[in-house]
């Protein structure tokens, strides 16, 4: 018997050498390749620029090449929730869906939900940045919290807490900036908004920043190292506005108003101008520079039949898109020409509410 | 109001039993039991009267169809049995002294049709109406009439999960486009205009018919999609308790009895049911897939009913009164529970119909009552403001007809009819803006011609409506066209109908993420087309029917929920294109006590966004595919029962995208009867979701998947 054993041990030890052997030169051939593809790397593949829109009311995604807009594919998140975030690198889209405490993560490339991943009951969620590669921080505002979601993984770290209603995230040079937007049970603001600056390394907070502007739904980092930020305010009031903030004070230098009814979506386009979308006016310019509307609300960019827009983006050409937003019909995404006039019409989905560009390899 | 509910132990369980089972030992002159049976179909015939006119007894048939009199003279003599849509049989029997005499009686079907305004006294059927037979409904197992329809052909009904409310589609209409009476008193929520057909317990049923399509112009508005038509048992010629337990700690205690005063019967029934209705499971992969545990699912019901009828040799009164009561949790979606949400309501509803000569014709007149007190609360919802919505409402109402019979040949039929309703409600859901009350009347005209003979039938149907909320007269008609053969029917259709909003959808209480629409116009079928054919052979001890319709029919302002860019929902008007197939068959093959049966539906309905797209989006979470299958047999004293429910995929969104997959549900159910201690016995056990399928309707909604149901009832005594 134990001869028997110790001839199996001796087997189990040979058998476990030469696997041992046959990994360590598979390990070697497949470094040797990768070395070999770095050097062939810039003929095989091939970028390619993605649009992609977020659908609310189909839970799903819009994605289309912004050098064919006419092939678009449309990617089912969820039976269910109510989607507005969206976080882009490379081929990987991550979507809080909302009413559904999940996220959705996305493979844009092959146009497949890879996995959702459960959040905190009750979460919410809403708002959603990459921190890494593989970490994704997540708004639960529900919760007054954010979540690190790992999507490689699945997993979810532990909530940290933030100011009320985060429902915006984004993430720059080192800091994850979190938008709190303050709102009651009504959904109504409480009062001014806030920023969380969260340490992306120990995630942890490490400043808050007091806004004078209500309802903060969304950010973006200027060229000027400066974040720009948009108060939507209460619905219905018009009370709009755009606070200037100095991340590395921890200050808010400068509050705008004049922004309209419920303006959103900020993103930097051409020739440094601040553009953001309202679904009461279109879409609006403030030139930073000068501090003041190169598009204001009253004068702002619409598209034919359409008053309003939902959000607004720029592809790496400098194009503009518009997101016409519908919540009983398919939506369309416009991109305009140089002269504002309409270029392309991309169908998508119902009640489309996003729009971000990423570049995927072929 | 608090409801006493059952709490049963294993010895209180025996103790019903037993108490029930004692023998009565007694001896009588001569013993006739029977059964009575269709002779085409085998099934067995309810509230069938037997009359012995020597001896002067009188017996109903029960939901088996078996009858017994007793008392009778030995000897020869004859009897007779009668029953509505059948030729009365008329026939001698030996009766020996001191003995039991058993038979079993074959009754012949005549074709009759369906008269021109449905009260709720006693209709027959008529092609293009389904029709679900109390006998049907016994061997089906149902609890509730949503169990019972879900099996029928153009129905799906609509359950939030495992318990909750059960809401009804006919071909792809809303639930609030389906009128359903219950013994002629509407059961549509005057603020959603939905029915809860889980809160009528299959037990009380004695049929169900179901009108699919536009049927505004004979039944008022709300009847664009369909109408349901249920009747509860009248009095029955047994008392009869029965207990269930099942799973999810299920307990459900009925009674019933009747009782002869005079020429008149009464008749008086409870029903009772609970469910804690918890259990465990995992979440779907499409929210996260998480472990959890399905929380403030119970449901506690109580019904009480009444029946009284007065039957004279020219007319006939019958008065029927429910009390109906349900406490049970709204759990909410599976990603979002809602552990606090309650709803509480308590209804009765009474009605009075009389039938007899009127105006020189044959007249129909029923009144009937409604009073409803609900409330629902949710001091703490997953999302938004908490909710204490107390609702009260009475509506009051009639429906009555008087049918003329000329002398012309080829007119054999006139009448007219009118419906009015009377609503009076206090809802803390509504408004301050809504309407405290609401009445709408309509009038119809109706004919019938036969001008090609007996076998092709022309009704025509003109009908005028007043809302007293829009102020304005609609109009609607009805054109069919029957014709063929017996055993062999063709017909077309072509008809208009119409649904008002709701009260709900125009003045409900604006909150958090919901708000009315005060400006809704009507649902609207201004031209619906439909085609059928129906056969029934019985070629030797087979019975075979088929049939099968194919209808078009766009609605126009469909009422659908949906929410705006800032995520606020709130109906609105969309145009649909409709248009579908529905097919019937069934089988049975009959073997003097032994019956085998098979039958299969099968519908498809295409309804579909207005919309400017390529690929027509079908409207969420109507499938295109349904059906069901069931295969049954009755040998002796044991019966059984497999049956198949098919739903197909499904939009949960208004896009193609996100599709539900199609799932099949089975069920099984074994029963036997017989008779202990002269006590006739019912023993079932029934499984559901044989194969622990877990899929729903509605995503979000967890189901235990397999459930086991165990039933007894015993008949305790017999009413003279």
């Amino acid at each position: 018997m134990c001869k028997l054993i110790s001839n199996n041990a001796g087997q189990i030890k040979f058998w476990i050498a030469r696997k041992i052997r046959f990994g360590l030169t598979i390990l070697f051939l497949a470094v040797l390749s990768v070395c070999q593809d770095d050097i062939s790397a810039p003929d095989n593949f091939i970028k390619e620029e993605l649009g992609v829109v977020v659908n609310s009311l189909d839970v799903s995604l819009t994605v289309f090449s912004v050098n064919e807009p006419d092939v678009s594919n449309i990617i089912g998140l969820s039976p269910d929730g109510s989607p507005v975030g969206l976080a882009l690198n490379g081929s990987l889209a991550v979507v809080p869906l909302g009413i559904v405490p999940a996220v959705a993560v996305v493979n844009l490339s092959s146009g497949i939900l890879l996995r959702t991943i459960a959040l905190p009951e009750g979460s919410g969620a809403t708002g959603i940045d990459f921190l890494n590669d593989s970490l994704v921080l997540v708004a639960n505002p529900l919760l007054n919290s954010v979540s690190p979601v790992n999507i490689i993984r699945g997993t979810v770290k532990s909530a940290i807490e933030v100011d009320g209603f985060p429902h915006y995230v984004t993430v720059s040079d080192g800091r994850a900036l979190v938008l709190n937007a303050n709102l009651g049970s009504d959904f109504s603001p409480k009062g001014p908004g806030t920023v969380s600056v969260v340490d992306i390394g120990d995630l942890s907070v490490i400043g808050t920043i007091q806004l004078s502007g209500e309802n903060p739904s969304g950010a973006v980092m200027g060229p000027d190292g400066l974040l720009y930020i948009i108060n939507s305010g209460r619905f219905g009031v018009g009370n709009g506005s755009l606070s200037v903030v100095d991340i590395d004070n921890m200050i808010e230098v400068s509050h705008h108003i004049g922004f309209g009814e419920f303006p959103s979506s900020p993103v930097f386009g051409g020739k440094g101008n601040l553009f953001f979308s309202s679904f009461a006016f279109g879409v609006g310019a403030w030139n930073p520079s000068i501090s003041s509307f190169l598009f204001a609300p009253s004068n702002a960019i619409t598209i034919q039949e359409s008053s309003g827009s939902s959000g607004v983006g720029f592809d790496s050409h400098g194009r503009m898109y518009t997101v016409q937003s519908d919540c009983m019909n398919p939506s369309t995404v416009v991109r305009l020409s140089g002269d504002l006039t309409t270029e392309t019409v991309i169908p998508t989905g119902i009640c489309s509410t996003t729009i971000g560009f990423t570049q995927i390899d072929h | 109001m608090r409801i006493f509910y059952f709490q049963v132990t294993a010895s209180t369980i025996y103790a019903v039993i037993f108490m029930w089972a004692l023998p009565v030992f007694g001896q009588y002159p001569g013993e006739l039991i029977g059964r009575v049976v269709d002779s085409t179909t085998g099934k067995p015939i309810v509230d069938a009267l037997i009359v012995l006119p020597a001896s002067q007894l009188s017996d109903r048939s029960d939901g088996s169809g078996t009858f017994r009199l007793r008392g009778i003279n030995p000897g020869g003599q004859s009897i007779r049995i009668e029953h509505l849509g059948y030729a009365t049989f008329v026939g001698d029997i030996l009766v020996h002294n001191g003995s039991i005499s058993r038979d079993t009686y074959l009754l012949e079907p005549i074709p009759v049709s369906l008269d021109s305004l449905m009260v709720w006294v006693d209709h027959p059927l008529s092609v293009g109406v389904h029709q679900i037979t109390s006998s049907e409904i016994q061997s089906s197992g149902a609890r509730t009439a949503g169990d019972v329809l879900s099996a029928t052909p153009s129905v799906i009904i609509r359950r939030e999960g495992f318990g909750g409310a059960q809401t009804v589609s006919i071909r792809g209409s809303s639930a609030d486009a389906v009128l359903v009476l219950l013994n002629g008193v509407p059961l549509n929520d005057p603020i959603t205009g939905e029915a809860d057909l889980s809160r009528i317990a299959a037990r009380i049923i004695q049929d169900i018919r179901v009108v699919a399509g536009g049927a505004t112009s004979r039944f008022g508005p709300g009847a664009e999609g369909g109408v349901i038509i249920i009747r509860t048992v009248g009095a029955p010629v047994t008392s009869r308790v029965m207990l269930g337990m099942g799973s999810l700690g299920m307990i459900e205690l009925a009674g019933e009895g009747g009782f002869k005063i005079g020429k008149a019967r009464l008749g008086i029934g409870v029903n009772g049911f609970r469910t804690d209705g918890e259990f465990s499971f995992v979440q779907s992969p499409e929210v996260g897939g998480l472990k959890s545990f399905r929380r403030n699912a119970d449901e506690k019901h109580l019904t009480a009913w009444t029946s009284f009828s007065l039957p004279n040799k020219e007319n006939k009164t019958q008065f029927r009164f429910t009390l109906e009561s349900v406490r049970r949790g709204i759990p909410g979606k599976e990603f979002a529970p809602s552990i606090f949400a309650r709803q509480e309501s308590t209804r009765g509803h009474g009605s009075i119909a009389w039938s007899g000569k009127l105006a020189g014709g044959k007249g129909n007149v029923a009144g009937y009552m409604n009073l409803d007190g609900s409330l629902y609360r949710d001091p703490n919802p997953p999302m938004g403001l908490p909710l204490d919505a107390r609702t009260r409402v009475i509506t009051a109402g009639t429906r009555s007809d008087v049918i003329w019979e000329p002398i012309i040949e080829w007119i054999p039929e006139i009448s007219l009819g009118a419906i009015t309703s009377f609503q009076m409600v206090n809802s803390g859901s509504l408004s301050n803006s809504a309407p405290t009350s609401r009445e709408s009347v309509s009038a119809s005209a109706r004919g019938s011609l036969t001008p090609v003979g007996p076998h092709t039938k022309i009704e025509l149907t003109a009908a005028g409506h007043w809302d007293g909320l829009a102020e304005r007269w609609r109009s609607t008609h009805d054109v069919t066209v029957t014709f063929g053969r017996p055993g062999l029917h063709f017909y077309v259709a072509q008809r208009s109908s119409f649904s008002l909003p709701t009260l709900g959808d125009q003045f409900f209480n604006e909150g958090i993420a919901i708000a009315p629409n005060p400006n809704l116009r009507a649902e609207r079928v201004p031209w619906e087309i439909e085609s059928g054919i129906e056969i029934r052979s019985k070629p030797g001890r087979v019975f075979w029917g088929g049939g099968g319709s194919i209808y078009r029919g766009d609605i126009i302002d469909m009422i659908v929920w949906a929410p705006d860019f800032r995520f606020v929902w709130a109906p609105r008007n969309v145009n649909v294109n409709r248009w579908g197939i529905d097919v019937w068959s069934e089988a049975k093959l009959s073997l003097s006590t032994h019956l085998l049966s098979i039958s299969a539906n099968y519908s498809m309905v295409k309804v579909t966004y207005d919309r400017p797209e390529p690929v027509p989006v079908q409207v969420m979470y109507r499938p295109r595919h349904s059906g069901a299958g069931s295969l049954g047999f009755t040998w002796g004293k044991w019966e059984g029962q497999a049956g198949v429910k098919f739903i197909g995929s499904r939009l949960p969104v208004a896009f193609h995208v996100n599709r539900l997959p199609a799932f099949w549900t089975t069920e099984l159910r074994l029963a036997k009867h017989g008779l202990v201690a002269d006590k006739n016995y019912q023993f079932s056990i029934q499984v559901n979701r044989l194969f622990n399928h877990k899929d729903n309707l509605i995503f979000g909604y967890p189901h235990p998947g397999r459930t086991l149901d165990v039933k007894i009832s015993f008949d305790t005594g017999c009413v003279n």
